[in-house]
Parts: structure tokens; C-alpha cells; sequence
């Protein structure tokens, strides 16, 4: 079962990727097993080289595992087609880029929206979203900027929020501080702790940096393909539950500092 | 000082990692070469074709005339003069000498001439007349006597004759024809009268046959070989000999015997860069004559010879012009292909520019070595077309293949080096606001710069051309393609504008993928290069079609083969316009491939984001298409309306009456502009689905992880 009967929302179980072949194939990932249980943030840590993003592209379905599979919702993401995975992305999965991927005549808003421009979401009830979440991530005030007007921390705030507009089950975000400097990276981070609790999301957030660990509810770490020792991952394969301790209500956008 | 030795194998390895743009670029090279070196040969020909049948459909043969040496005697009388047809030999040699080389070169063999006034036949039938001649050239013209024989003196060689004598008694021979329709025979008398009614005394001596009727020597006399019946009555000639001729001169007054030296002037031997100093000189000749009532022996020479040239060196040199300008359009379109080939090439490289500058590689090392490959590409390419050139036409033309071969050359490297510098360069943006705003200004006004010395230039050349017409020089010529480069430049500033308002409006539909479409075009329409070579290339395309419907509907076109010398001219100037029509758009089709290939990763990179956020892959194809339809169709619209208000702005300059025979107003080829149009939009529908089909291949994580890098 799956995250909709208390499961976990993703299950990725014996996956492999290996780049290349012969003597000079790279193996990407290594029999790679876990869970993420619904509404976690978890953090996935590794050097650079060790898979991380590997393994982000194949639970989004970005990317297909030479074997394993990848349930997210309940959906084999392994298993389906361009169009399915396409699906799949519009409804379910979202994705934070290191480097924001807005597009840069769109103002904040418009990137916001296009999630649910996508969906053909009604134009009253796309705004009305779009307003609330960029009053979530502190931005109400920049909405119709455009991104060459917003600093790095205020663009990626908009990626997150862009990321949220359609109401995924699970946010992957790769490296979403890694352009940012410490302060203002830790703020993103700190936004998207909020957001899991405030919107109940799953994020599996790939990070270089040690000092947003604190952030998340579990610590996955890679190393040359493998997972290393994972302490949430129980023995008996299932998953410990979110911590539930934090506050679901909205995060306060002032003093992030970012701007 | 250390020499900078290039890396040989970085050299060879981007080489061979970008072979297709070099190629791409040397194949441009290649044929705008070979067009640009084979059209002034080529031209020069048809050049030399036009003028030989000018000279051979209006004739303009040189007469020189002189009048003879008085005859009078003592007492009143007149003396025959027995070596009159020496002098008439000297009187050709005299007039020959005064040709001079050049023009005496393309002239065949003079006929000298004695020629009596018309007179009557009086044998009370139908009206008819009858001259006299003495004809000559060097050995002719040859006859047989076929009865009788030649003329022969009448009186000792140096009678003299008294003033109120009865008439002179003159042999002269008859062709058969003239014989038989006279019906006279050898001794016969020919009952003769000039029009004050005084007889003349004509014996026939004897009926001949010529040997050549092809003979130039019969050309002044036709009526010598056969009766030449015209509208005032048949018109018959006797032929005087070197002996009867001082008798002819007796038998009429002083000055009645005209005497001509004629020279033909052989086309085969003409060509158009003889033309200017065989005018001139035949101008210097005519200038120099004496008036024709002078009572001297000055050559007094007559023809309409310098008016045939001045007619045909108008007509070529207007040619020539208009050549030029078809070849600028070409030249124009191509050196904006090559610019977008060299930023193409760029962008491919500017991470390793980059790496290869942060490495330690000087500047002039990393130009050198660009400069190195480009310059083997573009020599071995216009080599390669010069040979092409030289196979195809009579000889190769250097004039017009230096912007080619120069912008092949050095736009690479230049970039290049450029882009490298900006790599490593230490200037930072301002963090201060107003210091960055100052930037970005400086940055505009050297553009606005740039493009306002674009406008200056395309008035300018249309001013030159207004003043001085088609033959006003390299400026006039450049009017069409300098104002096709402006009205580009006006079109491509008011795109982003018009892109804005549009996405505006889309935004407020219910059709992402035009939004996303529309928002795509507006981020990239900042890109003026793609969209000058679009808009230009179909502006001058249409400029072309309209110039080559203009002409063929010219009637000096319908009336090619029937001898004008603007035919082969006009011909000429067609089929290059249409070669010209042709090129035009195969260039702006790769521009719009070049233009396409360097943003593709850009605009792949943000249908991949598009793509994560749930785009399917066949609506990523329309935006693709959304991106890329807006330039094409400005310039599938705006190209066709700017190459005819061109066509309207220039073509009353262009001198077209000259070739075409009459002024013609600019036709409308409306199929061929619309076949156009509809080409570079069918483009749009090919290039998208083979870059996705390209693009395919690759993940969506690969995309996205070299867009990170």
C-alpha cells in the first residue's frame, strides 16, 4: 500500500542505472531501496558524482532505471509512457531547479501559474491560487516582476512556489540552494520546511550543504550509487512516520532576508 | 618575444567537432563566390554580344568624303585627269591612316567610291534611273565580262574638254540583270539626261557577272549587281573602270562626282572594352571634319557609328549597374549568413573559449587559432567557387568576392576572441542600481549607434541613386540591400514590441501553449541577427522576383532574336535575377537553420522545464513552433511588402527603359512572392519536428543536467 492508506508515498525498490557500457560504464545508482513516507521533508545527501540527481531524475521519471521499480502514489513510474509521465508531473510530482528555470518575460505570477495554465485550471481560480502561494512564500509584493527583477533568492521562492501551483504529492528539488549564498539558501530551505508542514507535500530535497540537514525530518545519503546506512529506514522495510511536531500554518515571509 | 604557437590538436579537434557549421559556412562561401566571380565575366560577354549586335542591326558604317581636285585646263577648258583612280587610291589610304590603330583594328577593308548623281533614262518609258560608279577595295570586286568587256578610256589619257562641249562620251559595264531588263548589249547607248534636262552620253562597253555578289565593295552601289525597284521607279547603275573613270568625270560637272571611302565596321571584331576609345575616337574624327562647304580636299567624314556606341554603352553600362545591385543583394544576404554562422559556431564553443582562457590561454592564441581554421575554410572554400567560376564562364571576377571572403575570415575569430575575453574579464556588474542602469544605457546607445548608422547608410545610398542614377557607384548600387538591412532593422525593433502585446492578450486566453509560445518568441526577439537575415533575404528574394517579372515583361525581351541590342542584355539581367531570386531564399533558409540550431539549446532547455511541470512532448512541438513562427511570418509578410515598396522606391532609377524599350511600372508577381512566403512558413513546419526528433534522443535529465552545468 501507498501513501493514500498510510504507506508510504514513495517506495523505490532494487533500482540500477549505469551510464555507458564496457569498461567505462558509470554505475549511476546500485540497487537502490527506500521509502519515503507522505508529508516528510527528506534530505538526500551526497558528494557530487555519488547519484543524488540520478536518482531524483528516475523517481520523477525524468530519468528510467535499467531495473527496479518506482511507485509515487501508488503509480509505477517505471511503467508508463512519455504522455503518462507528463501526467504524472502535472498532477503529482514537481520539481526545484539550482537554477530557478523561470521564464523570464512571464512575470512572478504568470511563472507561478503556469503549472495550472498546463492543467487548464479557470483563470478566477488560477489566480486565486497563485496569489495565495506567492503570499506563502513572501513574494505578494513582486508578483508581477519579472524574474531579471528579483534577486536569486526571490526567484527561487517564485521556483517553489511554481512548484506548489498545482498541488503535487511530492516536491523533488535538486540542489535548490546551490546558487545561493548561505543565508539566503538556509531561507529556502527554511520555506520549504514550511511548506511541507503548511501544505502537506513530501519533498526529497538533494543538498551538498550539512547545515540544512537540521531542516529535514530524514537523512538519506549516497555514496558511489549506494545508500549508506539509512536511520529512518527500518529494518522490517517500512518507514517511521513524519514527525507531525510542526506547525501546518502558514510561514511568516518577513525577515527572510533575501531580497 | 615568444612567438604564439597555436595547440594543433585543440585546433583539429574543434574542427572536427563543429564540421558542420564550418562546412555549412564554406558551402556559402563556395557558391556566393562562384556567383560573384563568374557574373562580371559573364556580363562582360553578354557585353560584347550586345555591342556586336548593335553594330550589326543599326549598321554605322564610316563614310569619309572628299571632294576631288579641280580639273580646269588653259582657256576655259577641263583636263582629263588619267590617274584619277590612283588618287581615289590615295584618298583611301589617306582616310585609312587617319582611322588610327584602335579604331582602324575594327573595321573591315575600306570601298572607295565614285558616284555620279542620279539620271533619268530617257526612253520614254516607265520612270527609271541610272548612275554611274567606280567602286575599289584592296584585289575587287572581281567580274567576269560575259559579253563586251570593260570600260575603256573614250580620248587620249590628257584631252581636254571645252566649256559648252557636246556631252563626253563615258563607258560603262552592265550586270546581265541590267542588260536584260534594259535590253541593251554591248555598243548599245543608253539614252541619259540629269534633271536640268542635259544629256549624258553612256556607251555600254560590255555585261558582267560578279564573281562574289557578297562583295563589300557592291554595298554602296547596290543597284550595280541588280535594277533596285523602289517606290520612285527602278533604279539601274553602270560600272566605271580605273580607265573610263577620268572620262566620267568629264562627262559631268566639277563637283557632281561624289567621292566615298566607306569602312564597315566587323562586330566580330568589336568587344565592349573596345568601345570607349573607338567612340572617342570617331567622335575626334567627326569633329575634325570640315564643313561641307568648304572647297577643299579635307576628309569630311560622316556616320552614325558614335551614336550606335553611345546607344549601346548606355544600355551596358546601366546593365552593368543593375548587375551590381543584384550581386550586392547577394552579397549582403550572404555576409549575414556567415555572421550568424560565426555566432553559432561561438556559442557552440563558449564553454570551452572559456575553459581555454581561464586556462591560461592568451587572447591572441585563442584568435589565432580560430583565425587559422576559418581562413582554410574560406580560402579552400573561394577557391574552390573561383574554379567553379572559372569552369562556367569565360573568365573570374576578383571585384566582388572580398566581403565574402573577409566577413568567412574574420567574423569567427573575432567573436570568438570575444567571447573569450568576456570569460575572464574582471568587471563585474555594478552592484550599485543607477551604476547599472548606466550600463545597460551604454550598452543601448553603442546599439542604437550601430543601428542608426545602418538608416543613415540605406538614405544615403538612396540619395546617391535618386542624384546619380544607377551609374552612381558601389553606393548606389548597395540602395536596395542597405534599405532591406533598414526596413529589417525597423521590423525587427517593433517584433518584441508587437511580441508583448500579443502575449499580453494570450494571456488572458485559455491557450497555454500559445502563452507559452508567444513568451518564448518575446525572450528571444531580442536576437536581431536570425530576424535581419529573414526579413532581408525574402525582402531582396521579392525585390528580385519583381525586378525579373518587370524585365521579362519588357518589350525589348519579346523582341529578343529580332536583332536589339538590349536582348542579350536584358537576358542577361533576367537570368541573374532569377539566379538571384533563387539563392536569395536558400540563403535566408539557412539562416533561419543557423538561427534555429543556436537558440535550440536555450529553447530546449526551457521545454524541458516546461516538460517537468507536465507538458506532453507533441505540445512542447508547438511551442517550439510558437517560438519560431513569429520572425518567420514577420518576415514571411513584412519581406514581400518591403521588397516592393523598394521595388517602388528604386526602380525609377534604375534606368530599366534602357533594356527594356520603354518605362516600365514594377509588376506584381504575386504567385512567386506568396511562394515564397509560403516556403520560409513550410520551413517553420519542417525545422520543428526534426529538431524534436533530434532533440529526442536525449532525456529530459540530460537536458536538464547540461543546462545546470
Amino acid at each position: 500500500m501507498t501513501g493514500g492508506n498510510g504507506g508510504p508515498l514513495v517506495s523505490v525498490r532494487g533500482v540500477h542505472r549505469r551510464f555507458g557500457s564496457g569498461a567505462t560504464a558509470v554505475h549511476a545508482l546500485r540497487d537502490v531501496t527506500f521509502d519515503l513516507a507522505p508529508g516528510t521533508m527528506t534530505a538526500l545527501v551526497g558528494r557530487s558524482g555519488s547519484g543524488k540527481t540520478t536518482l531524483l531524475n528516475v523517481i520523477g521519471g525524468l530519468d528510467r532505471p535499467d531495473s527496479g521499480t518506482v511507485l509515487v502514489d501508488g503509480t509505477d513510474v517505471t511503467s508508463l509512457d512519455e504522455d503518462g509521465l507528463s501526467l504524472l508531473r502535472r498532477e503529482k510530482v514537481s520539481y526545484v531547479f539550482q537554477t530557478f528555470g523561470l521564464i523570464p518575460v512571464l512575470s512572478a505570477a504568470e511563472n507561478v501559474g503556469a503549472p495550472l495554465r498546463l492543467a487548464r485550471v479557470p483563470a478566477a481560480e488560477r489566480e486565486r491560487r497563485v496569489a495565495l502561494l506567492l503570499e506563502l512564500v513572501g513574494l505578494a509584493d513582486h508578483a508581477e516582476q519579472v524574474p531579471g527583477e528579483l534577486s536569486g533568492g526571490q526567484q527561487q521562492r517564485v521556483a517553489i512556489a511554481r512548484a506548489l501551483a498545482a498541488s503535487p504529492r511530492l516536491l523533488i528539488a535538486d540542489e535548490p540552494t546551490g546558487q545561493l549564498d548561505a543565508e539566503t539558501g538556509l531561507s529556502v530551505m527554511a520555506l520549504l520546511r514550511g511548506v511541507v508542514e503548511s501544505e502537506g507535500v513530501t519533498a526529497l530535497v538533494s543538498t551538498h550543504d550539512p547545515t540544512m540537514l537540521a531542516l529535514a525530518d530524514r537523512v538519506i545519503r549516497i555514496n558511489d550509487g549506494h545508500l549508506d546506512q539509512d536511520p529512518g529506514q527500518r529494518s522490517d522495510g517500512q518507514v517511521d512516520q513524519p514527525s507531525g511536531t510542526r506547525s501546518h500554518g502558514r510561514l511568516d515571509s518577513d525577515g527572510r532576508g533575501d531580497s | 618575444m615568444r612567438i604564439p604557437v597555436p595547440h594543433w590538436p585543440s585546433v583539429a579537434g574543434r574542427a572536427r567537432a563543429d564540421a558542420g557549421p564550418l562546412l555549412l559556412a564554406a558551402v556559402v562561401v563556395a557558391a556566393i563566390t562562384l556567383l560573384a566571380g563568374a557574373v562580371p565575366p559573364l556580363l562582360t560577354a553578354t557585353a560584347d554580344a550586345a555591342v556586336r549586335e548593335a553594330v550589326r542591326g543599326n549598321g554605322g558604317d564610316l563614310q569619309v568624303h572628299s571632294r576631288m581636285e579641280a580639273d580646269d585646263g588653259p582657256n576655259g577648258s577641263r583636263l582629263r585627269h588619267p590617274r584619277l583612280a590612283e588618287d581615289v587610291d590615295d584618298f583611301r589610304a589617306r582616310a585609312t591612316e587617319e582611322l588610327g590603330p584602335g579604331l582602324r583594328a575594327v573595321l573591315r577593308p575600306p570601298v572607295a567610291s565614285v558616284i555620279s548623281p542620279t539620271l533619268k533614262i530617257t526612253d520614254g518609258s516607265v520612270l527609271r534611273t541610272f548612275q554611274l560608279a567606280y567602286v575599289a577595295r584592296d584585289g575587287g570586286p572581281a567580274v567576269t565580262w560575259v559579253a563586251g568587256g570593260p570600260p575603256r578610256p573614250t580620248a587620249s589619257e590628257t584631252a581636254s574638254v571645252p566649256y559648252g562641249a557636246p556631252p563626253w562620251v563615258v563607258q560603262a559595264g552592265l550586270s546581265e540583270a541590267a542588260a536584260a531588263a534594259l535590253q541593251v548589249r554591248p555598243g548599245a547607248r543608253i539614252p541619259l539626261a540629269d534633271d536640268q534636262g542635259n544629256v549624258k552620253d553612256v556607251q555600254v562597253s560590255g555585261i558582267f557577272r560578279p564573281q562574289d555578289k557578297a562583295d563589300p565593295a557592291w554595298r554602296p552601289l547596290p543597284a550595280l549587281l541588280n535594277p533596285v525597284t523602289a517606290a520612285n521607279g527602278t533604279r539601274f547603275a553602270g560600272l566605271l573602270s580605273r580607265e573610263s573613270l577620268p572620262d566620267a568625270r568629264l562627262a559631268f560637272g566639277q563637283d557632281e562626282l561624289r567621292r566615298t571611302v566607306r569602312f564597315t565596321p566587323d562586330p566580330d571584331r568589336l568587344t565592349w572594352a573596345m568601345v570607349p576609345p573607338v567612340a572617342a575616337r570617331v567622335v575626334a574624327l567627326k569633329a575634325a571634319s570640315g564643313s561641307s562647304a568648304a572647297r577643299d580636299g579635307s576628309l569630311k567624314w560622316e556616320t552614325r557609328l558614335d551614336g550606335v556606341l553611345r546607344t549601346v554603352s548606355a544600355q551596358v553600362e546601366a546593365a552593368f549597374a543593375q548587375a551590381s545591385l543584384l550581386v550586392v543583394t547577394l552579397l549582403a544576404v550572404a555576409v549575414l549568413v556567415l555572421l550568424l554562422a560565426a555566432d553559432l559556431l561561438v556559442r557552440r564553443r563558449a564553454r570551452a573559449l572559456a575553459a581555454a582562457r581561464q586556462r591560461g590561454m592568451s587572447l591572441p592564441v585563442i584568435g589565432g587559432e580560430l583565425l587559422l581554421e576559418s581562413a582554410v575554410t574560406a580560402l579552400l572554400a573561394a577557391a574552390a567557387g573561383l574554379g567553379l567560376a572559372r569552369a562556367v564562364a569565360p573568365g573570374v571576377s576578383w571585384e566582388w568576392i572580398a566581403p565574402v571572403v573577409v566577413t568567412a575570415v574574420a567574423a569567427g575569430p573575432a567573436f570568438g576572441t570575444l567571447t573569450a575575453a568576456r570569460a575572464t574579464r574582471d568587471r563585474r556588474v555594478p552592484a550599485n542600481r543607477s551604476a547599472r542602469r548606466w550600463m545597460r544605457d551604454t550598452v543601448r546607445l553603442r546599439r542604437a549607434a550601430l543601428e542608426l548608422g545602418v538608416l543613415v547608410a540605406a538614405a544615403g545610398a538612396l540619395v546617391a541613386l535618386y542624384q546619380r542614377g544607377i551609374g552612381g557607384g558601389v553606393l548606389a548600387a548597395s540602395a536596395p540591400a542597405l534599405c532591406a538591412l533598414a526596413g529589417a532593422l525597423l521590423l525587427a525593433k517593433a517584433l518584441p514590441l508587437a511580441l508583448r502585446v500579443a502575449l499580453g492578450r494570450l494571456l488572458r486566453s485559455r491557450r497555454p501553449l500559445a502563452v507559452f509560445g508567444a513568451a518564448r518568441a518575446a525572450a528571444t526577439s531580442a536576437r536581431l541577427l536570425p530576424l535581419l537575415v529573414l526579413v532581408t533575404s525574402v525582402a531582396l528574394t521579392s525585390y528580385a522576383l519583381i525586378f525579373a517579372a518587370t524585365m521579362s515583361h519588357g518589350p525589348a525581351l519579346a523582341a529578343v532574336g529580332q536583332g536589339t541590342a538590349a536582348g542579350p542584355l536584358a537576358t542577361g539581367l533576367l537570368r541573374l535575377a532569377w539566379v538571384s531570386a533563387v539563392t536569395l531564399p536558400v540563403l535566408g533558409l539557412l539562416g533561419l537553420a543557423l538561427g534555429t540550431a543556436a537558440g535550440a539549446p536555450e529553447r530546449w532547455q526551457t521545454l524541458t522545464r516546461l516538460r517537468t511541470l507536465g507538458l506532453r512532448p507533441r505540445e512542447a512541438r508547438w511551442v517550439a513552433a510558437g517560438e519560431l513562427l513569429p520572425p518567420v511570418l514577420l518576415a514571411a509578410v513584412g519581406g514581400p511588402l518591403l521588397g516592393a515598396l523598394l521595388a517602388h522606391l528604386t526602380f525609377g532609377s534604375l534606368s530599366l527603359h534602357l533594356l527594356t524599350g520603354a518605362a516600365p511600372a514594377p509588376a506584381a508577381p504575386w504567385w512567386g512572392l506568396g511562394l515564397v512566403a509560403g516556403v520560409f512558413l513550410a520551413a517553420v513546419a519542417v525545422v520543428v519536428p526534426v529538431e524534436s526528433a533530434l532533440r529526442r534522443r536525449r532525456r529530459l535529465s540530460e537536458v536538464l543536467r547540461a543546462g545546470d552545468n
